[in-house]
């Protein structure tokens, strides 16, 4: 592997911030194309270990960092992604290459244009190395176990028995192993939470509609939301900053754009933060509390008003799931109908995705009728609160070689916050990141910060004050040998 | 408009994501990038396709087994099942008949 001559050494590089590496590019100590190649060569070498590479596109980067190398060297510089090397999940569009959508049956797929995130970050000079391994159809149908993706188990960097979470399992195992600097993820409910915290990155996603879904693949027209895997709150904002904004090409585009904006956050002593004491305590698995326990008293020391509180009562998991499954049956209907479903590695989704087809227009109604009832609670309860914060998973990673646990461990009877704060939350398309906050038995655990629609600045002022005053963004995996 | 093909080898296609733009489509935007790759395109007939690098087969680890004694007619029955719940939970709750579904039709 080429020795970049940076103040970055080989073993910083890997997991530098994106200010580092912009820094290191503007002062002239290396060259774009010195970055995408280091990086580039990582993926390429270390990537398949986790089975996290659907495509490598160093070739498409050649054709473009000559062009960017000749921007530095004339003191142009267009902005704090450029000349930064990135992933895209492998549900999202580059021309003339394959995007799988991690599934057997599309393996030999391609699209004639690239999709408006890569458009976007083409536009500032962000350098695209590679597709990243997925969950099959985005785990459409539910699955059983990590190896349902074309690629194979996407296996945790932290430990390779373990799980990297889904269905962005690539994007979150490559950002976490130092492979690219941030990667792109798509989310309906949880595919970037859960492993974001798995992979011990942070990972935020954006409020619906505030990033065009051109070009990626659809699961839920009403659900399905595109965000970032990076090492930091602030990295996620840069990349924001650049993807966001209005597309006509979405018909879920909500006509906004982001503006990452530091030094105009709200004071943290002046927000109103809804917790539940029993999310750190009693709901997470034994093994994790005292470390949940313990970030909680972090949490309150940073000074906000700290306000007990508890999620409305629905029942969000057979309303996100019966909207999930009517939605993907009717955009997969010709694939389960055809038979090509029968292609896919994993019985159980097989079997979910036939079993989509039977849900009746009076179910997936009611569903939405009560997700409008959902929106109204929340939005009632974010009169009286700026944030929400909660265990991002209550459980450490799976192993990677068995099928998913299906046991349902003992959780106390009284709910507080965490308990269906994903689904919650993506039905109401509110915006959320989540944010490395301890390491079990050498295993990263995260935590969730969810906010009302549009306020990613909040959220992400929060996390970044966060991660200012803890060292758990800057732990990393111990080496990767390919 | 949603749904046009993209360029894909046999299957079916009904998603939003392959509604593609034209570069020349109003709106859009030529990068940089874009325009180079544009000009120093050779011609489709003359371009020899070069397989991109991409995960090496067999992916490393051992795959998880299939849970014991479930066949795929077993699996689907209890998909079956399990929409049929769904379904029932969901008929018992109740909904003043003037909420509206969460979503907004624009013409």
């Amino acid at each position: 592997m080429g020795k970049p001559h940076s103040k970055l050494d080989e073993s910083t590089l890997p997991f530098a911030t994106i200010p580092e590496l912009s820094q290191a590019l503007r002062q002239h100590e290396i060259t774009s194309s010195e970055l995408a190649r280091f990086f580039g060569k990582r993926l390429e070498t270390i990537a398949p270990t986790l089975n996290a590479l659907a495509c490598s596109l160093l070739k498409r980067a050649k054709d473009v960092w000559g062009d960017v190398d000749y921007e530095f060297k004339r003191e142009r510089f267009r902005g704090p992604l450029q000349g930064i090397p990135y992933g895209v999940k492998d549900l999202i569009a580059v021309a003339g290459y394959p995007t799988t959508w991690g599934a057997k049956p599309y393996a030999n797929q391609t699209f004639e244009k690239d999709a408006t995130v890569v458009d976007r970050l083409d536009g500032a000079d962000a350098i695209l190395i590679g597709k990243l391994s997925m969950i099959e159809l985005a785990g459409g149908g539910g699955y059983s176990s990590a190896s349902a993706s074309l690629q194979g188990p996407g296996l945790n960097p932290w430990n390779l028995q373990h799980w990297a979470g889904g269905s962005s399992s690539g994007s979150a195992a490559a950002v976490a192993a130092g492979l690219v600097p941030f990667a792109l993820g798509s989310e309906t409910s949880g595919s970037i939470l859960t492993p974001g915290c798995f992979c011990g990155v942070t990972g935020l996603r954006p409020t619906y509609g505030l990033v065009s879904r051109h070009g990626a693949m659809a699961l839920s027209w009403t659900l399905d939301k595109l965000g970032v895997f990076a090492h930091t709150a602030e990295d996620c904002a840069l990349v924001l900053h650049v993807i966001a904004g209005k597309d006509a090409d979405d018909p879920g585009s909500a006509g906004k754009s982001f503006y990452y904006t530091p030094d105009w956050y709200q004071k943290i002593s002046d927000l109103k933060i809804g917790f539940a004491q029993i999310d750190f305590t009693e709901w997470p698995d034994e093994a994790i509390r005292p470390a949940f326990s313990s970030v909680l008293t972090t949490v309150k020391a940073m000074g906000g008003q700290m306000v007990e509180s508890r999620l409305p009562d629905f029942p969000y998991s057979p309303v996100i799931g019966t909207i999930i499954d009517s939605e993907a049956a009717s955009i997969f209907e010709v694939f389960i109908r055809s038979g090509q479903v029968d292609g896919l590695a994993d019985q159980d989704q097989i079997a979910g995705l036939k079993a989509s087809m039977n849900y009746s227009a009076l179910d997936y109604l009611k569903a939405m009728r009560v997700r409008a009832q959902i929106q109204t609670a929340f939005r009632t309860l974010f009169t009286d609160l700026d944030l929400l914060i909660a265990p991002t998973r209550f459980n450490l990673p799976d192993r990677a070689d068995q099928p998913f646990d299906e046991t349902q461990p003992k959780r106390p009877d009284q709910r507080g916050v965490g308990f269906g704060l994903v689904q919650a939350s993506n039905l109401c398309g509110l915006p959320a990141i989540t944010v490395p906050c301890g390491l079990v038995n050498g295993l990263p655990i995260g935590m969730q910060i969810v906010g009302p629609p549009f306020s990613e600045n909040r959220i992400i002022s929060f996390a970044r004050e966060f991660q200012r005053r803890t060292e758990f963004h800057k732990q990393h995996p111990p080496p990767i040998t390919a | 408009m949603l749904i046009r093909l993209g360029v894909y080898s046999g299957l079916p296609s009904s998603f939003y994501n392959v509604g593609m733009r034209f570069l020349s489509a109003p709106g859009s935007q030529i990068t940089r990038r874009r325009l180079a790759a544009l000009l120093g395109a050779t011609p489709l007939a003359a371009q020899v396709p070069v397989p991109p690098v991409t995960q090496n087969t067999p992916p490393i680890g051992t795959p998880a087994a299939p849970r014991a004694g479930a066949t795929p007619e077993e699996k689907l029955k209890k998909a079956n099942d399990g929409v049929r719940e769904m379904s029932a939970r969901l008929s018992k709750l109740e909904v003043a008949m003037d909420t509206e579904p969460a979503f907004v039709f624009k013409p």
